[in-house]
């Protein structure tokens, strides 16, 4: 009976609100702070360092590929010089709806709407293995394809993992 | 009263679960990278090689073609003695897929950089359209074409 009356009691619940709402409040902040990117801190605290890359090790940005001939590869780096662990996805847009692209020799995906998505491409995990990752991407046109230009784009989408 | 303490309720909710959703968020990084590559998409090209095939030097010439246009063969420039051009041919000896001087050709070859050689055939005229005073043509296509341009549309075969 006096339990049901404090909880109807405005005031109370209010109180409990504002109670909550710091409670998490602080524990967002906390966990903010506990990744603010400063790669030289000397203050002791966990601070994390973020640092991803991806460049093309393949020479020539430019790949000549003739409709119904032999695809073409096209290699990128993808690196974490990180403090957390990681995953990335890469996604290829802009490709021509009949070029077909594939991942590490992996099934060739048709684009849609001019894009192709490989989800869970890689992951880097902190103190464990290689900071870099060499991934193929393989362009082929079918004999039917239409002859063009095209500037794709080659994005990797990196997450924190933990 | 209890209206008032209802929408503070609901604000107040909306509030915890906002920053219950955030707090899963926070302090993650997340980071999108690009690197661009251009492709230069062509059909394949392919070459017609046109032998004079009447027994002197192979000064061939050629043609390029790209798959998926339509063109037609070049005129034939080579002599063979008296002997008439009568088309060309796959096959040096005839036995081969014949094409009309001049004719329209398409998807000769699939094959990039692939050369198709092409074989004058040489011998007596054939066909005569009957319009213009006994002048002579390799092909039926030709003697057509010469009485049709004289509103006729006959021809006949001289051999």
């Amino acid at each position: 009976m006096i339990i049901k009356k404090i909880i109807k009691n405005s005031d109370f619940a209010l109180f409990l609100l504002v109670c909550l709402s710091i409670i998490t409040l602080t524990h967002s902040l906390a966990a903010s702070a506990k990744f603010q990117s400063t790669s030289n801190s000397t203050t002791g605290a966990k601070v994390a360092k973020w640092s991803v890359s991806i460049e093309p090790v393949t020479a020539s940005n430019v790949l000549n590929i003739v409709t119904g001939s032999t695809a073409q590869d096209y290699i990128v780096k993808v690196k974490s010089l990180s403090e957390v662990s990681s995953a990335y996805s890469l996604i290829v847009s802009n490709v021509p709806n009949d070029v077909t692209v594939s991942l590490d020799d992996g099934t060739a995906q048709t684009p849609v709407n001019n894009t192709v998505t490989f989800s869970n491409a890689g992951s880097f995990s902190v103190g464990g293995g290689s900071n870099e990752r060499q991934h193929k991407l393989t362009f082929n046109a079918p004999l039917s394809a239409s002859a063009t230009n095209a500037v794709v784009n080659i994005q990797a989408n990196f997450t924190q993992k933990d | 009263m209890y209206k008032k303490n209802a929408k503070w309720l609901v604000f107040g909710i909306l509030t915890v679960i906002i920053l219950a959703m955030m707090s899963g968020s926070l302090g993650k990084y997340t980071e999108n990278l690009n690197t661009n590559v251009t492709l230069n998409i062509r059909k394949p090209a392919y070459t017609v090689r046109f032998h004079p095939n009447n027994g002197g030097t192979d000064n061939y010439t050629e043609q390029s073609f790209v798959y998926g246009t339509a063109q037609n063969l070049d005129a034939n420039t080579f002599t063979n003695g008296t002997d008439s051009f009568l088309s060309w041919n796959t096959s040096a000896d005839g036995s081969g897929t014949s094409y009309d001087d001049e004719e329209e050709v398409n998807n000769l070859s699939q094959a990039d950089g692939a050369i198709i050689d092409l074989y004058a055939q040489w011998g007596e005229e054939l066909y005569e359209a009957q319009v213009d005073g006994g002048q002579k043509y390799a092909t039926v296509a030709q003697a057509m074409a010469a009485a049709t341009a004289n509103s006729r549309t006959a021809y006949s075969q001289v051999a």
